[in-house]
């Protein structure tokens, strides 16, 4: 009875340890993607490192070159240049970025593959502006701007958003002569060079209106706002940008085999002017 | 399910009748305690050399087929004598009282009529197992004799969750079993961080865990059901019994108020670690101290200013404490009434000053009051009833109270001292509050329609109020619940011999739940198979559903904490499970052998995590509820060898498992194991008695549970030219934490007097003290990743000094 007692049991755990173990694929060193399409614009925003290994002794990311770099659309396939640093780009002129159109990504590199894919989304609808002149007090000194309220007032835009999409919104100045508001600073919060062009973008966020303050801006003249809609994969990982090791998890990512982002936008525009309060 | 359902019928009703032309005595009786007059749950009463026997009810009642009038009996119980009855015919047949005698001395091993009982029996029932709290406090223990770590070194049930009290039975999680002490639904059993259990062992009288399969009457949980009946005061006698440990006094009273109708039981406990802070208090909450009593000030280093880092450790303000009452009221012969109380808390008082010094000269200096006070436990009462409307039919109802609380408010207020100038302070809290109410009746009835079938039936109806509230600030409602909603089940289970060796149990359970307005049906099935006397093969199936589940937010910083919610199928799914369980019992002398093989189909299974986005909301911070949902497959193999009496006894188990769950919205989709999975696990419990001593001692081994953990890291740019790093992160629990060993032992030495008996106890918690891994903290900075284990307890002594009034 014994040695059947002994069979029986022996045969459970037998059966029970032959079951499939599970399959962790722990790599190190995966390919990071940060690629962006943006509606009508040139495909140069493909940028490929490699993930850092904890266990490395390195400190720097390493550029991902000589990748073989593919965007598929509408059953073609148009192979990026890699110009270097890890930035890839198309540089043909037969790939246009359409709204509603999906688009997809291969890089092979060093045996790996990996792939995605997205879709450009629809774009919005900006309310007209009822003013579009912002009047900007120059009675400013050196220095960051402080809080003026002479300034005679902020411009608000609204655009149409009954999904409670994510927007993100790009400000830049449409004017290369006109004249700086305040000449030889640079630090202005999401400001670029004000010896150039004006640019900022603000992050993206859920909402049908957006506020241009006076105090961001460096440069008088044509201004062109534009109002770019965010696929869902990009709100993901923006969400989860920040990691909580509270609940470590990995950050939301669409790309297969690989890390980062492949996503695209649409935008929708208006124009509006910064003049001076006094010189009109 | 409607033709399972006249199958069902037509099984329990029409093939009864048929058979039952078999001629039969009908033996009806109950077991009661010779020294107490209190009638034995759960006893085994077989027929002497047949093998045949049945279990009596919660209030000792039984029903047995009997060939003779003058036939022997063998009447079991844990912690009880083995007693043999040669039946007297001039006794009523309708209500035979058997009197039973407490294990109180060691007896010869060979003996058939008083044998030493065993600290764990393994029921005739499919993964049914008992214990008696009275043999439970032998074993080694931390400080407190613990039923539910007792439980813990059975096979099937985890052993390696210092930190909880909470059963892991085959691969669930302690929200999912049911645990009921008379008749009130437990929703917490931790006391000290889930050190100690929340029950008192002097306060119980027995105890029993069905791992899976459990039958019709219980329902509401997906994973095991454990019963714990309250301790009955001797209706004769006063009793007392008085504890002290290095941690905390115990005492208890039997009270009898009028002479064999009426007495009370009342056991206290409560620890004196806010009075007095013994080693033992500080080497358990040292393991804490990481997470919520030492404080990290990281001031940025402001122009002219350094950056530093301080560390204040302070042991805070502590104690537990709970209480059981039971008013036990005997009315006549055929029912009695009792009346329990529960009450117990913990009691947390972590508040704390800061001084955060200038950095120059005339700086201002602030100082920051941490008012942390924490508090969770449970409140329930319930009353019982047991009547026996006839021979053949009895019935028992509970109606009773629950209430689990568990709260914490932190709020740090600072305040600027410049010179003489104290500024206004500024405050912030958290808030976290979870109550849980149940509102609970139970009503069981059974039927024995001839000696060799018996009916069951009975409703359940629930009604649970719960509130959980998460606030940052003053502003900032995290999670604002409230929820309430009722469910009300009915069951039929009929259990049946078809012949001397094969016995079947069928039932059926039948859920309404308002929340969902669904009705959930749930088949039951279990069935026994004697090959000879010695072996017995066992199966059992069921369809079970949960419709309340413990979250678990986890929380390195402030200390984990767990919140209860209701199943609403939309956030939070009703869970439900499938088990399929078979195995053999073999018996013979003193030895026992029981093999199970279990397999666990999961669904509805949730996991949480709390995040923070400023994302869309530019004037505040937002958390986003996160629930996951998934399902899981949970299967192994038990094995236990038992040596159940003589000078030497105890058992050896092992335990071969694994727990996958796969989630959509977790590791890709991909199957991953879940955090309780462990391959294998070992147990051996050792006990022996040389005249007035007892000693003991337990081991476990077990390979080290999964986790997750950084692997490499990288940076992207983000839309609005900000550079961000992440993490990535290992496959979900991919890795393994190393194996988890531990040896316990103990020895107890008892005076015996005319009066009073003393027993001194010493103790040892891990004695060679192994580093066991609780998890692993990750603190990265730059391209640098330091690990942290942080362990469980090591080498622990303790002593414990009893005195008991006979």
């Amino acid at each position: 009875m014994m040695k059947r007692i002994i069979l029986i049991a022996f045969t459970m755990i037998l059966t029970l340890y032959s079951c499939e173990k599970l399959s962790n694929s722990n790599n190190n060193s995966l390919l990071v993607l940060s690629g962006y399409l943006y509606q009508d614009e040139k495909v140069d925003s493909i940028h490929l490192v490699k993930s850092l290994p904890f266990s490395s002794a390195d400190t720097i990311y390493e550029p991902v070159e000589s990748a073989k770099a593919t965007i598929s659309w509408n059953s073609q396939q148009y192979v990026l240049t890699d110009i270097g640093k890890g930035y890839y780009s198309y540089e043909g002129s037969d790939l246009p970025i359409r709204i509603g159109e999906t688009y997809s990504i291969n890089i092979e590199y060093n045996g790996n593959e990996i792939t995605s894919s997205t879709k450009v989304p629809a774009s919005t609808t900006i309310q007209p502006l009822t003013n579009d002149i912002i009047l900007i007090d120059t009675v400013r000194t050196f220095g960051p701007p402080q809080n003026d309220k002479s300034s005679s007032g902020d411009l608000q835009i609204t655009w149409d958003n009954p999904d409670q999409s994510y927007f993100y919104v790009v400000i830049e100045s449409a004017d290369s002569t006109a004249s700086a508001i305040v000449s030889g600073d640079s630090n202005f919060p999401g400001g670029g060079s004000n010896l150039g062009i004006f640019r900022m973008r603000s992050q993206p966020f859920i909402g049908n209106s957006y506020t241009i303050s006076s105090r961001v801006l460096t440069k008088y003249g044509k201004h062109v706002i534009k109002v770019y809609s965010v696929n869902q994969e990009y709100a993901n990982l923006y969400e989860n940008r920040t990691q909580d090791s509270r609940a470590l998890s990995e950050p939301v990512t669409n790309v297969t085999n690989g890390l980062g982002i492949f996503t695209a936008f649409s935008y929708a525009e208006a124009t509006f002017y910064v003049k001076n309060k006094y010189r009109n | 399910m409607k033709k399972a359902f006249i199958a069902f019928i037509i099984i329990i009703f029409v093939i009864p009748w048929q058979l039952s032309g078999q001629k039969s005595s009908l033996l009806l009786g109950q077991i009661v305690n010779s020294s107490n007059q209190q009638p034995v749950p759960y006893a085994t009463i077989s027929l002497l050399d047949k093998k045949t026997g049945v279990i009596s009810d919660g209030k000792g009642y039984f029903t047995l087929k009997v060939p003779s009038d003058t036939a022997s009996l063998i009447v079991s119980c844990v912690g009880f004598q083995m007693m043999k009855e040669k039946l007297n015919p001039n006794k009523p047949f309708s209500y035979y009282i058997i009197l039973i005698k407490e294990n109180v001395k060691e007896l010869d091993e060979v003996t058939v009529t008083a044998e030493k009982e065993r600290i764990a029996r393994v029921t005739n029932d499919v993964s049914s197992v008992k214990m008696s709290p009275a043999l439970v406090s032998k074993l080694p223990n931390m400080g407190e004799v613990d039923i539910m770590r007792s439980f813990q070194l059975l096979p099937g049930v985890s052993a390696t969750n210092e930190t909880s009290a909470g059963l892991y039975v085959r691969g669930g999680t302690p929200d999912q079993n049911l645990i009921l002490f008379d008749g009130m639904t437990i929703y917490n059993v931790d006391h000290f961080y889930g050190f100690f259990s929340a029950f008192n062992a002097n306060a119980v009288d027995d105890i029993e865990l069905i791992k899976g399969g459990f039958p019709a009457r219980y329902g509401g949980r997906t994973s095991s059901v454990m019963e714990i009946t309250g301790r009955l005061a001797d209706y004769r006698k006063f009793k007392a019994t008085a504890s002290l440990s290095l941690l905390s006094f115990n005492g208890a009273m039997d009270i009898p108020i009028v002479k064999d109708k009426l007495s009370l039981q009342i056991a206290v406990r409560r620890s004196y670690t806010d009075i007095i802070r013994t080693g033992l208090f500080t080497k358990i909450y040292n393991i804490y101290s990481d997470k919520s009593s030492t404080t990290t000030q990281q001031p940025s280093g402001g122009p002219g200013g350094f950056g530093r880092t301080r560390t204040q450790t302070q042991i805070p303000s502590f104690y537990f404490y709970d209480l059981n009452t039971k008013l036990s009221w005997r009315l006549d012969s055929r029912n009695e009434l009792a009346l329990s109380l529960y009450n117990g808390k913990d009691n947390l008082n972590n508040s704390r000053d800061m001084s955060n010094f200038g950095f120059q000269s005339g700086q201002s200096a602030a100082t920051t009051r941490i008012t942390d006070l924490a508090g969770w436990g449970n409140t329930g009462a319930s009353a019982q009833w047991h009547g026996k409307w006839s021979d053949k039919f009895n019935s028992s109802a509970f109606v009773s109270y629950s209430d689990y609380f568990s709260n914490r408010n932190i709020k740090n207020t600072t305040s600027s001292d410049t010179s003489t100038v104290i500024t206004n302070p500024v405050a912030t809290n958290t808030l976290e509050d979870n109550n849980v109410k149940d509102y609970s009746l139970r009503i069981n009835n059974e039927l024995q329609l001839c000696s060799w079938n018996r009916l069951e039936f009975g409703l359940e109806h629930i009604y649970n109020d719960i509130s959980y509230k998460l606030n940052f600030g003053d502003t900032i409602k995290v999670n604002d619940k409230l929820q309430h909603g009722f469910r009300t089940a009915v069951y039929l289970q009929d259990r049946i011999e078809l012949n001397k060796k094969f016995d079947l149990t069928l039932g059926i359970r039948t859920t309404y739940y308002d929340v969902t307005r669904e009705t959930y049906y749930e088949p039951r099935f279990s069935a026994g198979y004697k090959i000879n006397d010695n072996f017995r093969l066992k199966v059992a199936a069921g369809r079970y559903y949960q419709f309340i589940t413990r979250i678990i937010r986890e929380d390195i910083l402030q200390g984990s904490k767990d919140f209860w919610l209701m199943a609403d199928n939309s956030v939070i799914p009703v869970s439900s499970a499938y088990h399929y369980i078979a195995g053999f019992t073999w018996e013979k002398g003193s030895w026992l052998a029981d093999v199970e093989g279990y397999y666990k189909q999961l669904d509805g299974l949730t996991e949480y995590s709390s995040r923070t986005t400023t994302i869309g909301r530019p004037n505040g911070v937002d958390r986003q509820d996160q629930f996951s949902k998934g399902r899981g497959i949970a299967k192994g193999v038990e094995i236990m060898l038992q040596k159940k009496y003589g000078l030497n006894t105890g058992w050896i188990a092992y335990t071969l498992s694994q727990v996958v769950n796969t989630f959509p919205d977790l590791n890709y989709g991909k199957p991953f194991y879940a955090s309780q999975d462990q391959t294998h696990e070992f147990k051996a419990v050792y006990t022996r008695k040389a005249g007035n001593w007892d000693f003991a001692g337990t081991f476990v081994f077990a390979t080290g549970k999964p986790y997750t953990a950084p692997i490499d890291q990288y940076q992207m740019t983000m839309l609005d030219g900000s550079v961000n790093s992440f993490i990535h992160v290992s496959d979900k629990n991919a890795l393994r934490l190393s194996a988890y060993h531990r040896m316990d032992i103990s020895a107890s030495y008892t005076w015996q007097g005319i009066v009073a008996d003393k027993t001194l106890a010493f103790s040892i918690f891990n004695a060679y003290n192994r580093k066991n891994i609780w998890y692993k903290e990750f603190a990265i900075q730059g391209n640098e990743m330091n690990v942290t284990d942080v362990k469980y307890l090591g080498f622990t002594p303790n002593l414990t000094f009893t005195v008991r009034i006979k």
